[in-house]
């Protein structure tokens, strides 16, 4: 069969699956297409209103950004796709691998998201004002289209190809979850900052686009709106590059599993529990759980998810110091020391993740103390990097460098005296976390874990207080030098309720295995 | 005519020890009680007295007691909420007694149980394993938490992984392995450091046939060495290949107990079982709506 025969029969069977996947009847069929392109009409008309508006490419360009990044991004989320027509299913037939490849593509254009997306991008062709313009938006339409279908295809091949493993896809799935909350929340908030001037927040977002390849095409259909035929020629040699780019990445995945049956085995991971770097540290019981915890918090996404709960608390307490940052202002770098707050988070609940697996602890360890001080390393080995790269960067866009190292002192107070509740609440008051990633389910104790993880918080807060108000009021006070001296003796007070907590909860949790594991067992 | 393969027959672990010892608790004709251990007795590696757990108002184990000797290999059997797993979470450290006490090699579980987990084993029924680990990772995680010395740790678990047919999946996550995969990658970790006493809960459960015949070797193994194997089972037959000793439970009491043999009573065990328990005679209550068909 050759590739021109292929086409026809794939793009053929993509259209019966998708009509019968549906279970549409032909005027159910008939009213959805109708629906598209009544959907696509209005969108149509808007840009044909377009027409006439000097600003219009600072409106198409990030739409039709935000558009592509959907198509890559919305799998990773929602997964699915692949089923709809499944390679390895056609692998059974005497079809050239490379043929395959091709007729795949043919018939991912098979569907209401792409027919939609070529549609809408084709409403603009009505900005040609001369056949060059005419032809290059055209030209650029057919390269949008086909970079956003083949977006997603990569993507789609990335999760179920070389993101194979459960917990990649679960991590992917969280990250995007996560990402989704924070722009749920910031949204408002960015509105509310910016005046109400949504033409300028476009324009805004209009500048990164040049800088992102789903921007590319986009940016020639803009260009070629406004008639800069040299700019739009030039974004679209980019979006003609990432486009091939994109094909060869997806063509190489579908090759490599249609014809490697090893590369769909389940992965192997490294040998060895403790990093090299870590045995410096030892290789006693903390070393042991702190190496299992960075592990735990590498594989499983569900402690993430955790800090997505909490992301809208964390995003307002951080928003006055983006707006600080967004007018210069160089103390706005002490903001970044409320990661160390969002980053304990996780403290509240350090057997949340691992419930089920607790009876393993229970059972070999000798003391309780050194798997709640092991769990707290895995979170500092993780959260002093981030704090201190975010305090760098706040202090490169507001040139703060004096304000560092009391951020970092900030962060780092916070981080353990936030740990050290944690212990306190995490063993008298200790709960599983759902076994599937969902922001809701929180097992079957109602709104009494949030209300305690709440006041935990705030009680955390209240613990990390004295160290984090004195290196604040030095510092913006006195000096950001004195601010240093400030950090050092509330690293040293976030230490001391770090350890006292250890101390008291260790050896409670030790005596009172049976409670906390009843506890753990019942959600 | 070329003859067929001969499959070779299976070995009756357990079985060669077993009738040396004599269990000495006796069950008590009144009470229907076992009666408590002897006190000269030598050498017992479980001594309960007592013990008692409730949940609300279901009195899940209700005052039994039982001793075990030393290098035992004992089945626990018992219908479907007789309070099999109770009886071990409580032995394990894993749950607190109302009332009791129970002793390992002499020693009060829960006056010390930190002492107490280095003398025991546990795979209980639901395997509690941190499946984001490899089974490698974990048999590493597990030694050092008992502060084995890391040399140690990795040449047990690199034998243990060999002695399973764990080999090929040590590196890959538990939480990707099958049941009997997860259950001997358990028992390799209640096996690290070497105890006197071993509880295992429903070890057989879902397990293939060759997962079985491997965790069966390696059980022998370690009651050949001296130690002592407590498991809770509902298969009769795998409790008397490999049992020397039996404890039968029902509804919370101890009904029957001592050597198979004597529990047996010349009988089957499954039949030694249903009359412990009030079953025997029973006669099973017939489907009145199923018919011949015709086709």
């Amino acid at each position: 069969m050759t590739t021109a025969e292929l086409i026809p029969v794939l793009v053929g069977l993509k259209f019966r699956i998708v009509r019968s996947g549906g279970r549409f009847t032909n005027v159910l069929l008939g009213l959805a297409v109708l629906g598209t392109f009544a959907a696509v009409l209005v969108a149509g008309s808007f840009v044909l209103f377009l027409r006439n508006v000097p600003e219009r490419a600072d409106i198409i360009v990030p739409v039709l950004t935000a558009i592509g990044i959907a198509w890559f991004g919305v799998p990773v989320v929602l997964g699915g796709g692949e089923g709809t027509l499944h390679a390895g299913k056609l692998t059974v037939y005497p079809i050239e691998t490379k043929k395959l490849v091709i007729g795949l593509m043919a018939a991912a254009f098979v569907g209401v998201p792409a027919l939609a997306t070529g549609l809408l991008a084709f409403t603009t062709i009505s900005h040609a004002r001369s056949a060059t313009t005419f032809i290059l938006l055209l030209v650029s339409i057919v390269v949008f289209a086909a970079t956003a279908v083949l977006s997603g295809r990569t993507s789609i091949a990335i999760m179920s190809g070389l993101l194979r493993g459960r917990r990649t896809k679960e991590l992917a799935g969280a990250l995007a979850a996560t990402l989704g909350v924070s722009l749920g929340v910031i949204g408002p908030f960015a509105t509310e900052y910016s005046d109400g001037l949504v033409g300028d927040r476009l324009a805004g977002v209009r500048g990164v686009a040049p800088y992102i390849p789903w921007g590319w095409p986009a940016e020639a259909i803009g260009r070629a709106s406004l008639g800069d035929v040299r700019g739009a020629l030039f974004f679209l040699v980019l979006a003609l590059v990432f486009a091939a780019g994109l094909w060869t990445v997806w063509s190489r995945i579908m090759e490599r599993m249609l014809t490697d049956r090893a590369f769909n085995d389940e992965q192997d991971v490294g040998v060895g529990l403790i990093p090299r770097w870590m045995t410096v540290f030892g290789s006693g019981p903390i070393v042991a759980v702190w190496a299992r915890s960075l592990r735990q918090l590498r594989r499983d996404p569900r402690e993430f998810m955790e800090i997505a709960g909490f992301l809208p608390m964390i995003i307002i307490f951080t928003l006055p110091s983006i707006e600080g940052l967004r007018q210069g202002e160089p103390v706005a770098v002490l903001g970044s020391g409320s990661v160390g707050l969002a980053l304990g988070i996780t403290s509240l609940n350090m057997f949340g993740a691992d419930a089920r697996s607790f009876g393993v602890d229970a059972l070999a360890s000798t003391n309780i103390r050194h798997v709640l001080v092991g769990k707290v390393m895995a979170r500092l080995t993780l959260g002093v990097p981030l704090i201190l790269v975010l305090a760098c960067s706040f202090a490169a866009i507001a040139d703060g460098w004096a304000y560092v190292f009391p951020s970092l002192g900030i962060g780092l107070t916070s981080l353990l005296s936030m740990a050290g509740v944690g212990m306190f609440v995490s063993t008298r008051f200790p709960f599983a976390l759902p076994d599937t990633l969902t922001l809701g389910g929180r097992g079957s104790n109602g709104c009494a874990t949030g209300v305690i993880r709440l006041g935990a918080l705030l009680t955390a807060m209240v613990a990390a207080a004295p160290g984090v108000a004195i290196t604040v009021v030095v510092t913006l006070f006195v000096s950001p030098g004195a601010g240093n001296v400030a950090a050092l003796f509330a690293v040293f007070f976030g230490l001391f309720v770090f350890w006292g907590a250890s101390r008291i909860s260790g050896r409670w949790a030790t005596n009172h295995i049976p409670e906390v594991f009843q506890l753990l067992s019942a959600a | 005519m070329p003859s067929l393969p001969r499959i070779p027959p299976t070995p009756q672990y357990g079985r060669r020890r077993c009738r040396k010892r004599v269990m000495t608790s006796t069950i008590d004709a009144e009470s229907g009680r076992a009666l408590a251990p002897s006190t000269a007795a030598p050498d017992w590696a479980l001594e309960i007295h007592g013990l008692v757990k409730h949940f609300d108002e279901k009195k899940a184990v209700d005052g039994i007691d039982l001793a075990v000797p030393r290098g035992s290999f004992t089945g626990l059997l018992g219908p479907n909420g007789a309070g099999k797993s109770t009886t071990l979470a409580m032995i394990s450290g894993l749950l607190r007694p109302d009332a009791g006490t129970i002793r390992v090699v002499g020693h009060d579980v829960w006056a010390d149980p930190v002492a107490n987990k280095a003398r025991i084993g546990v795979v209980p029924e639901t395997l509690l394993l941190f499946e984001r680990l490899s089974g490698r990772e974990l048999l590493e995680y597990v030694g050092r938490l008992r502060t084995l010395d890391p040399e140690v740790v990795e040449h047990r678990a690199e034998e243990l992984l060999a002695v399973l047919e764990l080999e090929e999946a040590a590196n890959k996550l538990v939480v990707d392995y099958s049941q009997g995969m997860r259950k001997k990658i358990s028992l390799a970790a209640a096996l690290l450091h070497v105890p006197e006493v071993l509880f295992l809960d429903e070890p057989f459960e879902s397990v293939d046939p060759i997962s079985v015949r491997a965790i069966r070797s390696v059980l022998d193994q370690l009651v050949q060495t001296g130690a002592t194997v407590v498991f809770s089972s509902h298969v009769m037959a795998t409790v008397e290949a490999l049992c020397d000793h039996v404890a039968i439970m029902h509804e919370g009491k101890l009904v029957s107990v001592g050597p198979m043999d004597q529990v047996r009573d010349g009988g089957s065990l499954d039949d030694a079982f249903a009359s412990a328990v009030g079953a025997a005679g029973k006669i099973q209550r017939e489907v009145t709506f199923f018919s011949p068909t015709t086709s």
